[in-house]
């Protein structure tokens, strides 16, 4: 009946939103995104209505470019610090704009070592003779963090996609933060 | 696309900004480009605010190719946004470059915060650093920044009207075409190079962080009369800010202050209307960096990006606050024709001494109106904090902006320029009063306390300066019954400050609280409350602001009729219940609060009352000496201690009394609070306060329990 598959259209997409807000909110708490990410959602509008999936894809690929170049700064015999600098300080820049939280404060901690490296301000020993390693490190951390915000990331648009599809409206995400 | 025009209000118009923005990272310039987009769909449009409305963006990711556009075609961008960390030139280079060349404003941009770089952008030239990940409002502000810079240029160039507000939100009254838009960008472009040793300064001027070199126009109690006067007179609908100045007449005084000053008391009430707690939290957060107007448009553009639930425009907030004011017009006669019902012999009664409560102009912009809406819709915004459901805003009806109750309160509004006063509910609405009074200011404690009448926050306690007498926690008193008791009204007004800072570090705010404990609850279970509410929130009697600073009077001196209220600087832990002394004739206890001059009165007519000039030179001594050594500190403490210790004998007592106590201070007719404290210090010196329990330790309350 006609009726009913309104309702089911309703209760269908009603089911989704509630998962869709769930599923941010987790990703609030955990600090995967924080209210940048919302300042994106708002400026998505009828004009724009796929501004955050085109943000949010060039921020992926951008950030897949950055990373393999730092991998491949590391990989190097001489390490040129300042590249790496430059590259994570860029990283930092766009994750920040998405709202990837923890990206960006891998990179912070990233840049900290290779300031480090630079003014061998650490007395530790580790740092100073295991350079790398350190940077290695950072970079592991970093990577994985942008791998786990990816995958919420797109998990999350496929949710508005589907929600879309299902006749509902994207709900607005606040700050629970 | 240009603007051709602005939405909605004739006075405005657009300036389009054509804005070339550079970063080489397609995530953030995707992102400003988008940003810089809306504001071209978003500006905010108000006669009284800038304007940031672009009507173009250009992108590009090397700083080469923009810099090559900008040569290409000198009057081609109006603005250049550009990232400082970029591959193929250092921002700052291309800074410098625009800078000499074209004498474009450029903002610069990054992640990083480091104020090294900050000031390098400074010393290069730029109009602004912006941190990322940027904001709409930020933006917006920004806008201002480089309006301004232009405004003051054009301002020393050309007097007229025209020029001088030739930012978009400033034509009042002229739509200066958009046509001539390029023009005057041009002009300004010209003219900025001419003042550029000054744009340093007029950056700072109008920096966003509070510090400000020029000095800016204080909104004293005087001039927010007249500018309640000015819009009164020109009616609601009517009072824009060219007018209201206009009908000001005040000197020195621009239309943008009186654009700001109209904006932050919209600001402020909007903040204490009922709001989603969302909104609510965020304007806590902002108003507390309220450092100037600038910051409260701020406020209002974040406020506009952050209604993610509803849209409220700043227009809609302007319609809804007049009605408010009208509102509160009727109110406010009502009230005034009550007091002269009572016979009310000074004007004065009806100052309110809240807005200068918060006698904190930095935080509010020296709008106290301000501060009134924050006593006046306190309900309404402790309502608000347990409903974070979204309210849209437009749905209000202006009955859920004053509470009915306090809409009394509200007498204080902008009407009432220096009438303002607070009118005591009768006492069933006593704790209504008591709740709404309770935001004041700690919009912390607002949040926390859902609802609870908790004063324990109100130690700046801005709003409630109001002389709570400290009697009130003892004494099972009805002082003031009487409706016209205005506890509220003890605040002070703010018109004398004290002399000579003698509440110098006595800041413990009067609390209306207490007052109005004292006031609506004669009985001795009130007081019993009150006590116990006391001991649950004990404050420090003195907070940090300067006391004179806050409780200025007004001079009712000539009130000789015996002032039922106590003034009585008390902890903000109102509900430590500051009974009023029992007044015979209730009824003159008309509060002239907040009066040093009636406080004399007060006690007079106190000790009349009660077992002697001891206990009221004590709470003079409170009250109007910070620096008395004894009493002061030892009326506070001895609130304290009686809050906690047992309440029997206050019921005959004042609460502060003590017995030991000087007692040849005999009511008199002091004709100044200087006599009397003159006296009380003399006093001093002639006996010995041999008061162990009163340790005179910063008048702490807590200390004295």
């Amino acid at each position: 009946m006609e009726i009913g598959g309104e309702y089911l259209e309703i209760l269908g997409s009603s089911i989704l939103m509630t998962d869709y807000l769930e599923y941010s909110n987790a990703l609030f708490r955990e600090g995967l995104l924080d209210g940048q990410f919302i300042q994106l959602q708002m400026l998505r509008d009828d004009s724009n209505p796929d501004f955050v999936v085109e943000v949010v894809t060039l921020f992926f690929e951008d950030s897949q470019r950055i990373l393999n170049e730092l991998s491949k700064t590391l990989d190097e015999q001489n390490v040129d610090f300042k590249k790496i600098d430059a590259n994570v300080h860029q990283l930092k820049g766009s994750s920040s704009s998405i709202g990837a939280q923890r990206v960006r404060n891998a990179c912070i901690a990233f840049r900290s070592f290779c300031d480090a490296q630079d003014v061998e301000s650490y007395g530790f020993c580790f740092f100073v003779l295991f350079p790398d390693q350190m940077c290695l490190r950072c970079l592991q951390q970093v990577k994985q963090e942008y791998l786990l915000v990816k995958n919420k990331l797109e998990a999350l648009l496929r949710l508005e996609q589907q929600i879309v599809a299902a006749g509902g409206v994207v709900p607005t995400l606040n700050d629970v933060s | 696309m240009i603007v051709e025009g602005i939405r909605g209000d004739a006075e405005n118009f657009p300036v389009g900004m054509r804005v070339l923005a550079v970063d080489d990272d397609p995530t953030c310039l995707k992102l400003l480009e988008t940003l810089l987009r809306k504001c071209h769909y978003n500006g905010f449009l108000n006669s009284a605010m800038s304007t940031f409305i672009v009507s173009s963006v250009t992108t590009t990711n090397q700083a080469r190719v923009a810099l090559k556009m900008i040569r290409e075609k000198k009057d081609r961008f109006d603005l250049v946004i550009s990232d400082v960390h970029m591959p193929d030139m250092d921002g700052f280079k291309l800074l410098e470059l625009v800078g000499l060349e074209m004498d474009l404003p450029v903002i610069m941009l990054s992640a990083n915060s480091d104020p090294k770089l900050v000031m390098k952008g400074v010393t290069h030239g730029a109009c602004d650093y912006l941190v990322k990940p940027i904001r709409i409002e930020e933006l917006r502000n920004i806008w201002q920044h480089v309006i301004r810079r232009k405004k003051v240029d054009s301002k020393n160039q050309n007097r007229s009207n025209d020029q001088t507000e030739a930012h978009p939100a400033s034509g009042e009254g002229h739509g200066s075409p958009l046509a001539g838009n390029t023009d005057q960008n041009g002009k300004f472009n010209r003219k900025r190079k001419d003042d550029d040793d000054e744009t340093e300064d007029n950056d700072n001027e109008y920096e966003d962080n509070g510090t400000q070199k020029k000095p800016r126009v204080v909104w004293t109690i005087e001039l927010h009369r007249k500018f309640v006067q000015a819009v009164n007179q020109l009616g609601i609908e009517k009072a824009v800010p060219k007018r209201i100045l206009d009908m000001m007449n005040v000197e020195g005084l621009t239309r943008e202050n009186v654009a700001s000053h109209l904006q932050a008391i919209i600001l402020l009430d909007l903040c204490f209307s009922p709001l989603p707690v969302k909104i609510f939290v965020f304007f806590k957060t902002a108003i507390k960096h309220f450092g100037s107007l600038m910051d409260a448009k701020k406020i209002i553009f974040s406020f506009e990006c952050n209604s993610c639930n509803f849209s409220y425009t700043f227009w809609a907030a302007l319609q809804k606050y007049r009605l408010y004011l009208k509102r509160i017009s009727t109110v406010a006669t009502q009230q005034a024709n009550m007091a002269a019902a009572l016979g009310v012999k000074d004007s004065g009664f009806m100052h309110m001494g809240s807005l200068d409560g918060f006698g904190d102009f930095r935080t509010f912009s020296g709008t106290r109106l301000g501060n009134v809406a924050l006593s006046s819709y306190p309900g309404g915004m402790l309502g608000r904090l347990n409903s974070p459901g979204n309210v849209n805003m437009r749905n209000l009806t202006p009955s859920t902006l004053v509470q009915p109750s306090l809409a009394q309160n509200l007498s204080s509004s902008i009407n009432s320029l220096g009438k303002m006063h607070l009118v005591l509910p009768t006492s069933n609405q006593t704790p209504s009063l008591f709740q709404g009074i309770q935001p004041s200011l700690e919009l912390d404690q607002l949040q926390h306390n859902k609802g609870t009448a908790n004063f324990t926050s109100i130690h700046n306690s801005r709003i409630f300066r109001t002389g709570s007498t400290g009697a009130a926690l003892g004494s099972s008193n009805n002082l003031l019954n009487s409706p016209m008791s205005n506890p509220l009204l003890l605040h002070g007004n703010t018109q004398q400050p004290l002399s000579g800072g003698r509440f110098g570090n006595q800041s413990a705010p009067f609390t209306s609280e207490s007052f109005n404990n004292g006031v609506s609850d004669p009985t001795n279970e009130n007081w019993q409350n009150r006590v116990d509410a006391s001991k649950m929130h004990p404050n420090t009697l003195l907070s940090a602001e300067p006391f004179h600073s806050q409780l200025p009077l007004n001079g009712l001196r000539d009130n000789n009729s015996s002032n039922g209220t106590y003034l009585q600087n008390n902890p903000i832990d109102l509900s430590s219940g500051l009974a009023l002394p029992p007044f015979e004739d209730s009824r003159e206890m008309q509060c002239q609060v907040g009066q040093m001059g009636d406080v004399q009165n007060m006690a007079q007519s106190w000790s009349e009352q009660r077992h002697g000039s001891g206990s009221v030179n004590q709470k003079m001594d409170m009250y109007t000496g910070g620096r008395l050594s004894g009493g002061a500190s030892a009326l506070v403490q001895q609130n304290g201690k009686l809050v906690t210790e047992s309440i029997p004998r206050s019921n005959e007592d004042f609460l502060f009394e003590q017995p030991k106590l000087p007692s040849g201070l005999t009511p008199q007719g002091y004709d100044s609070l200087d006599d009397l404290v003159n006296a009380m210090i003399k006093r001093e010196k002639d006996e010995t306060v041999a008061n162990g329990e009163f340790a005179f330790d910063n008048y702490s309350f807590g200390a004295g329990m």
